[in-house]
């Protein structure tokens, strides 16, 4: 009966990451789907609060997503929960396991990125344009009117983050010195 | 077909069983090979296919979770370095084609077959696999694979093919192998029956199996080789034999013949005497049962003491012997010259009861006398009044003496066998015998008490009745009478005419007395020329009017001798009555003889009573009474 339930919650999801990726429907919408599928295809190192802990999700910004969002909080991802957390404070992001820096921060990005750099096992995704080149790790990006991305192995590889392989087939561009296949 | 089988040579039929042998080994080898490779190239071929699907699930993930058609695609063109493989699709989870890998010209199977869950088909020349991609436990996508057995196949027959070759040419060694073999079989048989063909054609013991071999054929070739030559030493001595067997034979059949002719009659005859002595012994048998009876009824006359007594012997005996029809038994009275009927029994004819011997034949001719059919037969006068039945009569004789006539009447129905005659002569024998003995009995007891001149009972006879009669009369209260009488100057009629007048006095005196006496009385010459009357029942009186009678009676006999009349009789009578007189015989007879002395005392021809009681003087004074004048 469950095993049921989670294939028709994984249909639903399926056809609902099949409409985002078209253009008409919410830019946002994709992303949050490109978020959840990226934490899929990335190993977090090991941690001492075990392999089955909490998989915060934090929003550093403006939350451009919506109500879309939440509909990932309580996720499981690798045997993780994910929670969504929405911040405007830096210091918050120590704890996350995933950061979204949201387009509100374009400013503030150099010393965003410089505060990031030093946190090991957090993964940064963002849709400003430059991301990946300034050392974000995933950068998403539209091109014709799809969602494709791009990936940072070096940046990856010092947060002690590994990306899997077959996400980097589907990436735009790899900049990487090496790559972690 | 299995007729025809046996009828062709051993041969032929061993080849047969040899190449039926090997045909059917070499090709059940050729099908479970062909068979077994087959199905190794198909589970490998599935097995690879499968792994190909795994391997190329695992690395669509990321493109089916993205969506990413042409990283899809890429992934399935790796499926172009395998010739066999023909479709390989991509679906998302909604079950909508990612992409899509095709062989030109291969018609896929349908999607439709396919349910979402693990599949593997092989159809045909085609193996179909589907497996649902998953990733980190959630389904993000399927795939289906097709590839075709076609190169696996042609891979099949290049192998099979050289295989198939193998076999023929294996098959073919070992039929020349099995002909070689088969000769050393064949060869030794087929010189066996030619032989026995020969034999049988030439009619020639003479010949003989020429084989050196210790198996079987040798055996058997070694076998007809003695049977041969113990055939033709039986032709010899059945040659030498025929002509004597054929001799005994036409003996035998001529003997056998006679024999059977003997058997046959003997047959006959002995079925005849078993008849005759089947009917003898029945015979036999009655006779015995009959002279059985006889000799019993023999023995129950031997005990008869009066002619009365036969009566029921003769019925019950002769019934039983004769249970058919009646008869009668008639005795012959010599002194009426009458043939008188004593008695009869069953159904009886209406016959004479008293007849004359004239009247009947049987006692005529002193013979049996048959008459078995009354129609036409002699009827003796004395049945000739009853009705029509065949009968019998038998005449009884013993000693020379008629005695009578036995009388059998048959019923209507039944006749008068030969067995029946018997019966009646030996009946008709025993019983004239029996009644003769009784008569001669009767007579000879008349003898012992009579006295013979006069006929009357004697004194010895007296005396037992007398004592008889008082023992009874005592017990019952009646008297008896005792009447003593004299004739009166008997000594006179002696001397005067002579003895034999006295005996004619005596003998016609005592007639007389016969006469007058009642039949109870008992009339005795109780010595010389004196009689007694002994009168059972009898009182006083009544013997004294009897003695009275007797007195006045005896002077009116006329006498006559020599043609002279005798002188008168007159007798004197003494009476005495028991118990006045005497209960006993001496004292009684005593008493008489003393009243008679009176009455000779007192001038003879009266009578005179006994006086009462006292009898002992009467006794004493009995010499004197004899010595009377």
């Amino acid at each position: 009966m469950n095993a049921y339930r989670i294939l028709i919650a994984c249909l639903a999801l399926a056809v609902a990451v099949t409409a985002m990726a078209r253009a008409d429907t919410g830019e946002y919408e994709v992303k949050a789907a490109f978020i959840y599928n990226f934490a899929k295809f990335v190993e977090w190192p090991e941690t001492d609060a075990g392999a089955d802990a909490a998989m915060p999700l934090c929003i550093l910004g403006d939350d451009p997503f919506g109500p879309v969002l939440d509909t990932l909080n309580g996720r499981t991802i690798q045997g993780r929960s994910m929670n969504v957390v929405r911040t405007r404070n830096l210091t918050d992001l120590s704890r996350c396991s995933i950061v979204f820096v949201s387009s509100s921060e374009r400013r503030r990005i150099d010393e965003i990125m410089q505060h990031l750099s030093g946190i090991s096992g957090l993964l940064t995704i963002s849709d400003i344009g430059g991301f990946a080149e300034h050392g974000g790790m995933i950068e998403l990006r539209l091109a014709d009117d799809r969602v494709r991305f791009l990936v940072n192995l070096d940046s990856a590889g010092r947060a002690e983050l590994s990306i899997s392989s077959r996400i980097l087939r589907l990436a735009q561009s790899v900049v990487a010195g090496e790559t972690d296949t | 077909m299995i007729r025809r089988f046996k009828n062709i040579s051993i041969g032929h039929k061993l080849l047969i069983i040899y190449g039926i042998a090997c045909f059917v080994v070499l090709s059940l080898s050729a099908v479970v090979l062909t068979v077994s490779t087959w199905l190794n190239a198909r589970d490998a071929a599935q097995v690879e296919l499968e792994s190909i699907a795994k391997l190329i699930g695992a690395n669509s993930t990321a493109a089916l979770v993205f969506n990413d058609t042409g990283a899809a695609q890429e992934i399935l063109e790796t499926l172009r370095t395998n010739p066999d493989v023909m479709l390989g699709v991509l679906f998302n989870p909604a079950g909508e084609e990612l992409s899509r890998y095709q062989e030109p010209g291969f018609e896929p199977v349908s999607r439709a077959l396919i349910d979402d869950t693990e599949t593997t088909l092989i159809d045909g020349m085609q193996v179909t696999v589907y497996r649902p991609i998953t990733l980190d436990g959630q389904a993000v996508g399927s795939i289906l694979l097709q590839s075709t057995l076609h190169s696996r196949l042609a891979h099949l027959q290049g192998t099979i093919l050289p295989l198939l070759g193998m076999l023929l040419v294996t098959f073919a060694i070992a039929m020349a192998i099995a002909l070689v073999l088969a000769r050393s079989i064949t060869l030794p048989i087929r010189h066996l029956s030619d032989l026995m063909v020969r034999i049988s054609r030439e009619d020639n013991f003479q010949l003989r199996a020429r084989l050196n071999q210790k198996d079987e054929i040798g055996v058997l070739a070694e076998g007809v080789n003695g049977m041969l030559a113990r055939i033709e030493q039986r032709d010899a001595e059945i040659g030498a034999h025929r002509h004597h067997l054929e001799e005994q034979v036409e003996k035998r059949t001529a003997e056998l013949r006679d024999a059977n002719l003997r058997v046959k009659t003997e047959l006959e005859e002995l079925a005849r005497a078993e008849k005759e002595l089947k009917q003898a012994h029945q015979e036999l048998e009655l006779q015995h049962t009959n002279s059985s009876l006889l000799s019993e009824m023999n023995d129950r006359l031997q005990v008869c003491h009066a002619i009365e007594d036969i009566s029921p012997v003769v019925t019950h005996y002769l019934h039983r012997l004769l249970p058919e029809g009646g008869g009668g038994l008639y005795l012959f009275d010599r002194t009426r010259s009458l043939v008188e009927s004593v008695v009869t029994w069953g159904e009886m004819a209406s016959v004479d009861a008293v007849f004359a011997q004239e009247e009947c034949w049987a006692l005529r001719q002193g013979r049996l006398h048959v008459v078995e059919d009354p129609e036409s037969g002699l009827l003796c006068p004395h049945c000739s009044n009853g009705s029509a039945q065949a009968y019998v009569c038998a005449p009884m004789i013993a000693y020379g003496e008629l005695i009578g006539v036995l009388h059998l009447s048959a019923t209507e129905t039944s006749s008068i066998s030969g067995a029946t005659r018997q019966v009646i002569l030996s009946a008709a024998e025993h019983l004239a015998v029996a009644i003769a003995n009784l008569r001669l009995r009767e007579a000879l007891h008349m003898k012992s008490v009579r006295d013979p001149l006069t006929d009357l009972f004697n004194r010895r006879y007296l005396q037992e009745t007398l004592e008889r009669e008082l023992a009874r009369t005592n017990r019952n209260g009646h008297s008896t009478a005792v009447l003593m009488i004299d004739i009166d100057h008997f000594k006179g009629f002696n001397d005067l005419y002579g003895h034999e007048a006295g005996d004619i006095v005596l003998r016609e005196f005592a007639t007389f007395l016969r006469d007058t006496v009642r039949t109870e009385d008992v009339a005795c010459r109780y010595g010389g020329e004196e009689f007694i009357i002994l009168m059972p029942g009898a009182d006083l009186e009544i013997a004294r009017e009897r003695a009275e009678q007797i007195r006045s009676g005896a002077p009116e006999l006329s006498l006559v001798h020599n043609g002279k009349a005798v002188p008168k009789v007159r007798v004197s009578v003494g009476v005495a009555v028991s118990p006045l007189h005497g209960d006993n015989v001496e004292a009684l007879i005593g008493a008489a003889d003393a009243a008679l002395y009176t009455a000779k005392r007192d001038g003879r021809d009266r009578v005179r009573l006994a006086k009462p009681v006292n009898g002992t003087g009467a006794l004493r004074d009995r010499k004197r009474v004899n010595q009377r004048p």
